[in-house]
């Protein structure tokens, strides 16, 4: 199965978590709900009705997210005009006219996305678009003023392949329901980090899944025992293997929970 | 219109460039690199006032109070743009789509900064039908963070004024201020989605007015003093392609410790990457607008550069 391999990154990034309305946190990893839009964004998929998750479902969009960068966060306060209600206006409220909300951004932040589609036409022109550094709306890290910038990395021929009771180097975050008893293999100089992503969402932009995600804080590749994943060689020789967060996986395979 | 790609440089001595309202309204600094930060909000209050104030364009997002001083929210300021042939409609002879059409339609033939930055609009009928128009503007600004490590500064001084009656001192007042910063705006102009707010190359050209002019005429205490330094705009030719962080390829050399600059001519801009990579992708440039302050050092004669590279310079004269 083919699949593009770029980078994108940005000085700023926020990927809002679900439970931190009011003093919003960001999660540490590029999650795939976000990687759709981007996705969308680069080919010019329209917003109208969510058009665009509909054609990246419909496409069979796979979505892989690896760390590059060590994750590094930074908060400040936000000024915040009044928006609706008249929660914020003086008289009813001592606070006034404006809310003042911490925020916290991810600084610095670099992320390596694997892409797979269905779809060979739409998967073509995404090739194309990120070879040629082209995208069709600006693309950002989770909010629109978070500019992105992107490159192509490779692309490869990946092949599906299941564990050999044996860690082996993992170049994206694993969900834990994946990861086999005891199979994390621990390495020094590595900031082991599990986070329940949003893994997928459906048409309406309700999300679907959350999982608990392994991955390193300092940015590299973590080695365990995967039950099943993907598999490919790059142009210089790399071994890419990847599991994509979004795939839906019918046999279930390990039990959930213990990992270490 | 094409896609283009904003730099804008601006300094400030011994202000405030952007206070934090959670942490005792000092400038915002990242402790990692001891740069200064300022938010995109805070350009885009600046270019929203001088195109409001001095232009006399109507924006969107601006406070209006009534007589005692209670700000008008969000809601009722969308309504303000409920009317149609010159009339003003009453939402209950209207469905809410309507009303968001209506609304939608007249905001963006009215307001250049939904037109410019986009919005997000809350539109209720009533308390159990609403919803909100979204916009993602084509003008996307980055924060903007200091082209060098900066000091921060506490001041204190006198008040001209007791705190209350009776009393025979005058209050204190202090603050934070850097006492220099070069700062880095870098921005994109999408051509996409300037389809969907209608926004025009004569909007584009108030936008960059109102950077260059509006950081000049900020006057309030704590922004005062302010000085733009640099506005570039590549406009490319090719269709969706942009180079991208513009102000990862500029570069600030100064012989001082990075924390003692005082002023722009303390060091010299360094532009070398850039026109490395203005050289590599010019095929793909229709044209660099340029304006720049003449107390800045550039490392290039910028404009011989370009020439020599065959891009078409314009500069920018306001």
């Amino acid at each position: 199965m083919r699949t593009l391999i770029f980078d994108i990154w940005g000085e700023w990034g926020h990927f809002r978590k679900y439970y931190s309305t009011s003093s919003p946190l960001t999660f540490s990893v590029l999650p795939p709900t976000a990687a759709y839009g981007i996705l969308g964004a680069v080919l010019g998929l329209s917003k109208e009705n969510n058009m665009y998750l509909t054609q990246l479902k419909e496409a069979h969009t796979r979505i892989g997210v690896g760390l590059i960068h060590p994750v590094k966060k930074i908060m400040f306060g936000l000024n915040l005009i009044n928006t609706k209600g008249n929660v914020w206006v003086p008289k009813q409220r001592r606070e006034g006219a404006r809310t003042q909300i911490r925020t916290e951004f991810l600084k610095d932040a670099r992320f390596r996305l694997f892409v797979a589609m269905d779809d060979e036409a739409l998967y073509n022109k995404l090739v194309s678009h990120i070879k040629q550094h082209k995208t069709y709306y600006t693309v950002s890290l989770g909010l629109s003023e978070l500019l992105a910038n992107f490159q192509f990395v490779d692309e490869i021929d990946g092949h599906w392949k299941k564990s050999t009771g044996e860690p082996v180097e993992m170049h994206t975050v694993v969900p834990l329901s994946l990861i086999r008893h005891k199979g994390v293999r621990l390495q020094p100089g590595k900031r082991y980090k599990k986070e329940r992503l949003p893994l997928d969402m459906n048409d309406v932009r309700i999300v679907s899944a959350y999982e608990e995600c392994l991955f390193d804080m300092n940015g590299q590749t973590i080695e365990a025992d995967v039950a099943h994943y993907y598999e490919g060689t790059g142009n210089n020789g790399t071994i890419y293997r990847y599991v994509f967060l979004n795939e839906r996986i019918s046999e279930s395979v390990v039990q959930q929970g213990e990992v270490l | 219109m094409n896609r283009s790609e904003i730099l804008f440089l601006y300094d400030a001595s011994w202000t405030n460039p952007n206070g934090d309202p959670v942490d005792e309204n000092k400038p915002r600094i990242d402790e990692e690199t001891g740069r200064n930060i300022v938010t995109d909000v805070r350009l885009k209050r600046t270019i929203r006032d001088y195109l409001h104030e001095y232009r006399g364009k109507e924006i969107f997002v601006r406070e209006i109070s009534d007589d005692e001083g209670i700000i008008q929210d969000a809601k009722h300021r969308a309504e303000d743009f409920l009317w149609e042939n010159g009339e003003k409609v009453s939402k209950s002879n209207l469905k809410l789509a309507e009303m968001k059409r209506l609304i939608q339609e007249n905001l963006l033939r009215e307001c250049i900064d939904v037109r410019l930055f986009g919005g997000t609009i809350p539109v209720e009928k009533s308390s159990k039908e609403k919803s909100s128009i979204t916009l993602t503007g084509p003008v996307q600004f980055q924060m903007g963070q200091s082209l060098h490590r900066v000091k921060l500064e506490y001041i204190k001084g006198t008040g001209a004024f007791a705190s209350g009656d009776k009393q025979t001192r005058k209050t204190f007042r202090e603050e934070y201020v850097v006492p220099y910063s070069l700062i880095a705006f870098y921005g994109v102009i999408n051509e996409k989605a300037a389809e969907h707010t209608h926004m025009t190359e004569e909007d584009v050209a108030l936008l960059l007015e109102g950077l260059w002019n509006g950081t000049k005429n900020l006057i309030s205490r704590s922004k005062v003093g302010q000085q733009p330094r640099l506005l570039l705009r590549v406009v490319y030719r090719e269709d969706c392609f942009h180079i991208g962080e513009l102000n990862r390829l500029i570069r600030f050399h100064t012989e001082k410790a990075e924390e003692e600059v005082r002023h722009v001519s303390d060091g010299t801009l360094d532009l070398s990457l850039l026109l490395e990579k203005l050289a590599e992708e010019r095929d793909k440039i229709q044209e660099v607008q340029y304006r720049f302050d003449s107390q800045m050092n550039l490392s290039h004669n910028l404009l011989e550069e370009l020439n020599r590279l065959g891009i078409k310079t314009q500069e920018l004269i306001y």
